[in-house]
Order: structure tokens, then C-alpha cells, then sequence
């Protein structure tokens, strides 16, 4: 307290001074009437400017929370525009057999038994052979292994291991990792993989040579099998070769999503992934 | 005491012609003399500069009672009463602050005065052109410069007149 004394003593001089000239522009504001609207108009004038400044700081600072928002509401969108998938492939399917569509049993929309849990990569690795994704949800989120992670661009990869709260995932850049893809709008059905290289760029194989392919069709996942639902875009074939010993194509595809950019994703679950595998089992 | 009462005396009466007839000496339409800057300028420097800004402060009130804008006179004489001292210290480097409160300024030369009251006037004037009109555009920096002059002129003649020993 003494030494804030001491200091308002050492300035004195100029405390009065300021504290004067304050007084008097005051004055000069309060009592005359052009500069008073001369600073109503100026500090408006600042005010919005400092006002906007704000906005967008604090905008900014509650993009995480708008993100976790946009993300809730995307995955919302999703489960929805695959729902509508199914019934729209399902009626386009039995159109031509019947159009008594009120008697159709839930099984008829596979699609829908997809559900999806929002995420975010918090590790990613795209330089080695056998990337991987960690993702910041576990086993108390519902995630289990082998469920598929996919990004707002298309495929990212498939969960291997899942702890409490963490997973960690294959991403689609590893060389163990093998799809089933499709052609879309073709119904030819190959394996995707990639292999190592540029992490912009996979394969898809074993697409006969007499189906008719061209640069920039798309590849998406097919229906064969449990981990993603049909019709997720993997990329885009970018260049074509022909193996005409074993009968088949090898094609180049760009991948849609950007591993350098992984950030927001999903895990999908199956709901009735279980009960498929362990039909699958007693073939085995 | 009687010296006390003359000085008191003195300024209001200053402030009061200030008001009454300088304020009416308008020329060509660009700016009345200030003759009351006489009083600020010739504040005795031992004065601390708190009563000093007190003081010009209350004359700059006293004067914007006459002459409008209200408040804009005090803003002006504060912003001379600072810069005065600072002024005549770059004047006279060898004195340092202590030296510049003793300066005793109605004993300067007849020379000096103008080059020491010119700044500051040319200060106080502008503060109260660009207060009174809200602007920097030409127009406020002539009446600027034609006020100084004019005030300067008729501040000198009185000082010469009434202070000068």
C-alpha cells in the first residue's frame, strides 16, 4: 500500500494531468453538442471494430465446440442418407416384382444397421509401410476391433486394437490392410490394397479385363462385407493397366481422403456384425 | 495579501475582457485573439505543476463560459501548461528542471519572449481549432496558424505592457 503511495506520489504531476485533461474532454463531449455526436459516432465506430475483433476471437475459440456440434450433426445426416439408401435400393430392387411395399420386413435395409460414433485421429503416421490412426474413443464408446474408420472424404482404415478410452487402427495405408471394393455403378467387385509408395495413391485388383473401366471412375467399398457398409468412395481410378496373362486389370486409384489432413472421423459399427462372424465361423 | 488580491483581481478581470471584448475581435472570420494565454503563460514556474494545471484548468472553464465549445479552452490550456515547461527546458539544456522552475519570466529579454511563448500558443491553438471543429483538414490548420498569430501579437503587446520588469 506504502509503495503504491510512494508511486502515485512520484507521478502525481502527471495523475493530475491526465485526470484534467480527462475531465475536460469530458466536458468538451458532454456539453457541446457536435462533439458529442462526433464521439458517439467515433467510439461506435471503435467499439464495432473492437466488437468484431471479439466475435471473431471468440468464434474461434469455440470451434472446437462448433466442430464437436457439426460433427453430432453430420453423423446424424449420414446414418440418415444411408437409411434412405437402402429403402431407395431396396423399393428400386422389388419395384418390378411387386409393388406392395407395406409387408417388407426390416431385413429388406441392410444399410441401416450401420451406426456411427464420432471421433478424432490424435495420432496418424503416413511415412512407414504399416500406418496407423489412434482414435480418441475405446471400448467404453462402443468401439470394438474390426470396425471400420471412415473420414467426411471416404475410407481411413480399420480399428485393430481398442483399449478403455483409445483404438488404434489399421489405416487403409497399410500393406496388410485388403478391401473389398467395387467399381461403382458396375457391380464388379476387386480387392483394394495399397502398397507402400505414395500415400496419395493404391490398387485395385482383380477386375476382369472385360469389364469396361476409364480414369476417374470411382471406387467405393462393396456389399461383401461387415466392417463398412456398401458404397463408401475409397478414390478415383487415375490410371489403368492391363494384365492380359491372368485376364485382369491393375488399377491406379487416387485415394479421397487426405491422410495429411486426418483429423475428424468415424468408427462404424455393424449391429449385427456378430452374428454374421460366428455364421461365418462354422463354415470355417 | 495586497499583492495576493491584486493578482486575483487581475486574472479575473483578464478573463472577464477575455469574454467581453478579445472574444469579439473576430478578424476575416478565422479566429479572435487569446490575450488570456498572458496568464498561463506568465504562471510562475516555482508553481507546482498540479496548482498549475488546477489553475489553467479553472481559467479554461471560466473562459469556455463565454466562448463555445465549453471544455475545449481547459483541454487547450492544459496541453500549453505541459508543454511550457518542457519547452523552456529544450531552450535552456544547461538548467535541468530544478533550474527551469526558477526561471523568472518577466525578467526575460525582450527577444526571448517570442520564442517562448510562440509553441505553446501555436499548441493551444490547434487543440481548440481541432476541438471546436472535430477535424484536421486544411482549413482548421489555417485557423491555427492565423489564431497563433493573432494571439501572439496581442499576448506580447500585453505582456510587454503590464508584466515586463
Amino acid at each position: 500500500m506504502s509503495r503504491l503511495f510512494a508511486l502515485f506520489l512520484a507521478y502525481r504531476h502527471t495523475v493530475v494531468f491526465v485526470a484534467l485533461f480527462s475531465l475536460s474532454l469530458g466536458i468538451l463531449v458532454r456539453f457541446n453538442r457536435d462533439q458529442s455526436l462526433f464521439f458517439t459516432r467515433w467510439s461506435l465506430a471503435v467499439g464495432g471494430y473492437f466488437h468484431a475483433k471479439h466475435s471473431t476471437l471468440v468464434n474461434y475459440l469455440s470451434l472446437g465446440e462448433e466442430n464437436a456440434k457439426l460433427q453430432a450433426e453430420n453423423m446424424a445426416l449420414r446414418q440418415k442418407a444411408i437409411t434412405l439408401e437402402s429403402q431407395l435400393n431396396t423399393y428400386k430392387y422389388r419395384a418390378p416384382y411387386s409393388t406392395d411395399f407395406s409387408v417388407l420386413p426390416d431385413s429388406a435395409f441392410p444399410l441401416s444397421r450401420y451406426v456411427f460414433i464420432p471421433c478424432r485421429a490424435i495420432e496418424n503416421s503416413v511415412v512407414h509401410n504399416y500406418n496407423h490412426i489412434v482414435l480418441n474413443v475405446g471400448r467404453r464408446h462402443g468401439v470394438e476391433p474390426q470396425m471400420g474408420v471412415i473420414s467426411a472424404d471416404g475410407v481411413a482404415g480399420v480399428v485393430t486394437q481398442v483399449s478403455e478410452n483409445y483404438s488404434l487402427g489399421m489405416s487403409l495405408l497399410n500393406k496388410n490392410l485388403k478391401l473389398s471394393a467395387q467399381i461403382h455403378g458396375k457391380k464388379v467387385r476387386g480387392s483394394f490394397q495399397w502398397e507402400g509408395g505414395s500415400p496419395r495413391y493404391g490398387s485395385l485388383h482383380y477386375i476382369p479385363l472385360h469389364y469396361k473401366v476409364a480414369v476417374g471412375d470411382t471406387v467405393t467399398t462393396s456389399q461383401y462385407s461387415t466392417i463398412f457398409p456398401e458404397g463408401m468412395i475409397i478414390g478415383k481410378i487415375s490410371h489403368i493397366n492391363s494384365r492380359e496373362s491372368d485376364g485382369f486389370y491393375d488399377l491406379d486409384v487416387q485415394l479421397n481422403t487426405d491422410f495429411h489432413a486426418l483429423d475428424f472421423l468415424y468408427v462404424v459399427k455393424h449391429a449385427h456384425k456378430h452374428e454374421i462372424d460366428s455364421l461365418l465361423r462354422t463354415i470355417n | 495579501m495586497e499583492q495576493t488580491i491584486k493578482t486575483v483581481f487581475g486574472y479575473v478581470l483578464m478573463l472577464v475582457l477575455q469574454g467581453v471584448v478579445f472574444d469579439r475581435m473576430t478578424l476575416w472570420d478565422l479566429a479572435s485573439p487569446s490575450a488570456y494565454l498572458v496568464l498561463a503563460l506568465f504562471l510562475p514556474l516555482r508553481l507546482s505543476p498540479t496548482w498549475e494545471y488546477l489553475a489553467v484548468f479553472g481559467m479554461g472553464m471560466a473562459v469556455g463560459l463565454f466562448a463555445k465549445p465549453i471544455g475545449a479552452h481547459a483541454v487547450g490550456l492544459l496541453a500549453l501548461a505541459w508543454f511550457r515547461r518542457r519547452w523552456l527546458a529544450v531552450l535552456n539544456p544547461n538548467l535541468g528542471e530544478k533550474g527551469v522552475s526558477e526561471i523568472a519570466l518577466e525578467r526575460m529579454s525582450l527577444r526571448s519572449w517570442p520564442v517562448y511563448m510562440a509553441p505553446p500558443v501555436l499548441i493551444y491553438e490547434f487543440t481548440v481549432a481541432v476541438a471546436a471543429n472535430l477535424s484536421l483538414s486544411a482549413d482548421v490548420w489555417l485557423k491555427a496558424l492565423f489564431g497563433t498569430v493573432y494571439s501572439l501579437s496581442v499576448c506580447l503587446v500585453i505582456s510587454v505592457i503590464f508584466i515586463r520588469k
